[in-house]
């Protein structure tokens, strides 16, 4: 069977470390952890289940002050309905970059279905893009990348938002396309405030678990996504909106 | 064909230590990045000394290659995505070029990737009549203008404005400009127009991910995203040693990797691709392809000495710090790979011999050293491989550099033993030296391999009486008294 | 106070062989300390140059004599922080075939202290009673703040003495483009690397520049004398003993 160059190229590897191919190698993978990094695991699980709402609108803060220097907005929202207000308030000032058609693509999420906004926005003549047959061929799938690339406003959910950064952390799954929060040139994010989890530690601690609980969510891949797009390749001078989206807002729902 | 203009590294450096545009570019990258990285590392909460772990973790991977590679290419299989083992340059190509001309592919989009450059990938693609768009702004630039990089994180750090401005109005049809917000919304439309037309997606790999079999690629600008999501085939290259075991090792090698490559908490963009499309998913590559490359890195991975270069992530950190790098620029260096880096990784990689001045123009300040996300002893390196230009390597195939110079510190050696001979070195190079001190009792101008010294500085002449003279002097004295 | 210290000179070879001048005022120092120094007459070089080039048999074979000049001495001192530095970090790497070897080399390199080290960490002294009257900036040398870990010590024992100012100039940790042969071989490069340090010197109006490295003050030096600008290069040791300019 051709393992296109497997065997030889490994079996250099091995020559190179002075191992013997034969004897079996420790395999990480199912490796347990060391005792200390699981008690630490679970410390960080409790600190991030047990955190009171105060300490996560406190977090929250730490969130918007990260987000400044990165050109990131975060806007705190009391509820899924105001989330959608605000961001239909955007989508009627904002003006598309690419023609005059208002679009917007949007993902298949449960908040994001919460919200309601499709009907808002048909209300105020915006066109909306969502992937009905993503199984229908090459041709549609291509279509409905087009038809993506013409919109102004990306709307998704994330998975997780990184306080310390303003990351936010986006699985891809069916109906959770990447282009939604890559193609338009504004991406909208819609989370909970249990979302917002402190730092990177926490973040992979979180990934770690959902690795073992449900291992395709990470499988699929996943994209963590600092700001908009930026670029510094002419004279270093900063330049927002290299080639994807030239604003990103993050509406965090408080229940506030 | 790779490009290889390591011997001119003296022709080139002099020609970037007269360029004002590179020199004020360079200082400016220099205190943004370099001093911006070291202050990034301090403001770590675990501080400076996270580097430590990072080189941990990097070292056990690469210490384990066989294993990790092994696992990420069983769980890229795993879902339809391909895995080929490229044992040189050329292999890769090859792979890379069948592929696209199975797929009839016209054009391609590319991301930074500095493994495509060290195999030469876009004149091969070129040569066989298919477009390579590079789609990083800086490398866009570079491609337009028909240069080559000059910086691993920033490629077109050596152009001005008004010549990037006058490049765009020539091969982009735009009126003249020099506002860069304008000059990049004139890139991001015409790559805009590249990136939903191409026929297959070219990107490096950052680090990967062996627990979950996944690539994961970094930037800033979208650019990789788009290469990777939109066309119809992704073509990923990765050098077999970037790699980490379990995932959770990523939460200290992008937090160091962002620091030190420009000096930011997390880059703007990371994205785990681990295969082709999954069914449901209306974007996403149909295809899936990961080039694992050699190209003469294990035999730098079998030496232990030299193993701890296959820790390197690629961040360009190092440069930002490098006296050398911050006065010549990038294209002395003459290969994929500038700076600090550069100058161990590639005399490794194109040979010792033809690579002798990238290791021996270098200061050894060590501050390569202190900015390196991963703890990478450079300044350790550069010395072994001096060592190895000294005496000639079996190993290594390397000739011994300069037999004359060899004779002297052999005499020299012989010397130092013995402190009347080494009275009479002294003697003897004072009074030759007496012939070129001046009136001042300056030294304006040196003779024969010394000569280098007084181009541009002045020398003060060995003092007459040596400090040991003296102090014997005053000694005896003592004794008397 | 100190008398029951005693302390063995290592010259090194720029200053043994160019200037002297810079050994004259450590022996004051400690003379000024009431510490007996002892000076091995046979010593020569630690081995740096040819260690740097690439040379280790040769290098070798100056640790080799080094080893045996300053056999059991209780604390050598050393006004160059290179020396140090290749002592205590690279002599182990010389003689790692040979435990033998090995194990005296390690041992020296735990005796063997950079000047300011000495007085700082050792002796615990920060005020020598030193004088001098003007504006001073100091150059960190590179072996001696990255090798050794010194970068605070000359610092201190300069805002001791009486009458001076000291003024950090910018990028004070960067290097000044000697490099040991590099300067002769690679010319242009370390003279452009120079310019900077020069730059930022005479940029912090100092009148002095002074350092821990003869070979990092004899490059600065060279080009400030080259182009007839007024600040004058000091060893530390000479500021510290009290020599006027």
């Amino acid at each position: 069977m051709n393992d296109n160059g497997q065997a030889k190229f490994i079996n250099n590897i091995r020559k190179a470390l002075c191992v013997d191919g034969k004897k079996a190698r420790p395999d990480f993978f199912c490796l347990k952890s060391d005792e200390e990094s699981i008690e630490e695991s679970v410390l960080i699980f409790d600190r991030i289940g047990n955190r009171s709402h105060s300490s996560r609108l406190q977090l929250l803060g730490k969130l918007i002050d990260a987000a400044k220097p990165v050109n990131l907005d975060v806007i705190p929202v009391k509820s899924l309905p105001a989330a959608a207000q605000e961001i239909v308030k955007l989508a009627c000032e904002k003006k598309p970059e690419w023609g005059d058609a208002k679009s917007v693509a949007l993902w298949k999420h449960p908040l994001i279905e919460e919200m309601n906004i499709r009907e808002i926005l048909r209300k105020h003549d915006i066109g909306i893009i969502f992937s009905n047959q993503p199984d229908a061929g090459k041709a549609e799938r291509d279509r409905h990348i087009k038809e993506s690339a013409g919109s102004f406003i990306g709307i998704t959910s994330a998975d997780y938002c990184v306080a310390e950064t303003g990351t936010l952390v986006l699985k891809t799954a069916p109906g959770n396309e990447r282009i939604v929060s890559l193609l338009p040139s504004i991406h909208v994010a819609v989370i909970k405030l249990e979302q917002v989890i402190a730092d990177f530690k926490e973040l992979y601690t979180l990934l770690d678990k959902d690795l073992k609980d449900r291992p395709e969510g990470i499988e699929n891949g996943m994209i963590f996504i600092t700001g908009p797009s930026k670029t510094a390749d002419i004279e270093a001078t900063m330049v927002h909106g290299a080639h994807g989206p030239r604003e990103v807002y993050i509406y965090v729902v408080t229940g506030d | 064909m790779t490009r290889i203009t390591t011997e001119n590294y003296r022709e080139e450096a002099i020609k970037g230590i007269n360029d004002p545009v590179l020199q004020k570019a360079l200082a400016n990258l220099q205190i943004r990045l370099g001093r911006g990285a070291e202050e990034a590392y301090r403001n770590l909460p675990e501080g400076p000394g996270l580097r430590r772990k990072a080189h941990e973790i990097r070292m056990k991977a690469v210490e384990n290659l066989d294993s990790l590679l092994e696992r990420l290419s069983e769980k890229i299989r795993s879902r339809g995505g391909h895995v080929f083992f490229a044992e040189d340059a050329d292999a890769a190509v090859t792979y890379c070029l069948e592929t696209a001309q199975k797929h009839n592919v016209r054009l391609a989009v590319k991301g930074k990737s500095m493994i495509t450059e060290e195999i030469g990938l876009n004149d091969a693609f070129a040569a066989a009549g298919i477009e390579v768009a590079e789609t990083d702004l800086g490398e866009y630039i570079i491609q337009l203008a028909g240069e080559h990089p000059s910086h691993i994180i920033a490629p077109a750090i050596h152009k001005t404005r008004s010549e990037i401005g006058l490049l765009f109005s020539e091969k982009l049809n735009i009126p003249y400009t020099t506002d860069p917000e304008t000059l990049t919304r004139a890139a991001r439309k015409a790559l805009r127009e590249k990136f939903l037309l191409a026929d297959m997606g070219i990107s490096g790999c950052n680090i990967a991910c062996a627990e979950t079999g996944h690539i994961t690629v970094v930037s800033n600008e979208g650019n990789i995203r788009m290469s990777t999501t939109l066309p119809k085939v992704h073509v990923a290259f990765m050098g077999m040693e970037r790699i980490t075991a379990r995932l959770s090792d990523h939460d200290i090698l992008f937090r160091l990797l962002s620091r030190g490559a420009a000096a930011q908490k997390m880059a703007g963009y990371v994205s785990y691709i681990g295969g082709p499309r999954i069914s449901g998913q209306a974007d996403g590559p149909d295809e899936f392809h990961l080039v694992i490359i050699d190209n003469g890195r294990t035999k730098i991975l079998a030496d232990e000495e030299f193993r701890e270069m296959l820790c390197c992530i690629r961040c360009g950190a190092c440069l930002n710090m490098c006296p050398v790098y911050g006065k010549i620029g990038g294209h002395a260096y003459g290969y994929a790979y500038s700076g600090p880096v550069g100058a161990v990784v590639t005399p490794l990689l194109v040979g010792i011999n033809r690579a002798k001045d990238l290791c021996l123009g270098e200061t050894l300040c060590g501050a390569c050293k202190d900015a390196c996300p991963v703890d990478i002893d450079l300044p350790r390196m550069l010395l072994l491989l001096r060592s190895k230009l000294a005496d000639g390597d079996l190993k290594w195939n390397v000739r011994r550099d300069n037999t004359g110079e060899k004779i002297l510190y052999g005499i020299w050696s012989e010397i130092v033993q013995r402190r009347w001979a080494y009275d009479a070195m002294l003697s003897l190079s004072r009074k030759g030296l007496r012939l070129f001190t001046g009136k001042e009792g300056i030294i304006s101008s040196l003779p024969f391999f010394l000569k280098g010294w007084t181009d541009s500085r002045d020398m003060k002449p060995p003092a007459r009486e040596s400090f040991i003279r003296q102090w014997k002097k005053s000694e005896n004295q003592r004794r008397v008294k | 106070m100190n008398s029951n210290k005693k302390v063995t000179l290592f010259i090194q070879c720029i200053i043994d062989g160019i200037f002297p001048e810079v050994g004259v005022a450590v022996v004051r120092i400690f003379e000024k300390l009431g510490i007996t120094i002892k000076c091995p007459a046979e010593q020569t070089c630690c081995g740096q140059p040819a260690f740097n080039s690439g040379y280790r048999k040769e290098a070798k074979r100056a640790a080799e004599h080094f080893i045996n000049v300053f056999g059991d001495a209780e604390a050598i001192v050393c006004p160059s922080g290179s020396c140090v530095n290749m002592v205590r970090n690279h002599y182990p790497e010389l003689f790692r075939d040979d435990a033998k070897q090995l194990e005296k080399a390690k041992g020296i390199g735990v005796r063997t202290f950079e000047l300011t080290e000495y007085l700082v960490d050792v002796l615990g002294l920060e005020d020598l009673g030193s004088r001098y009257d003007g504006r001073i900036t100091y150059h960190d040398s590179c072996h001696l703040m990255r090798g050794i870990g010194v970068k605070e010590q000359p610092r201190k024992l300069i805002r001791k003495i009486r009458g001076a100012e000291f003024i950090e100039m910018k990028d004070s940790d960067k290097c000044c483009g000697f490099g040991g042969a590099f300067s002769v071989k690679y010319p242009e490069i370390s003279t452009a690397i120079l310019e900077d340090k020069v730059k930022n010197i005479i940029d912090s109006n100092a009148e002095i520049v002074t350092g821990c490295d003869m070979g990092c003050l004899m490059n600065i030096q060279g080009l400030l004398s080259r182009r007839g600008l007024p600040v004058k290069t000091l060893h530390i040791a000479q500021l510290l003993a009290g020599q006027s300019i």
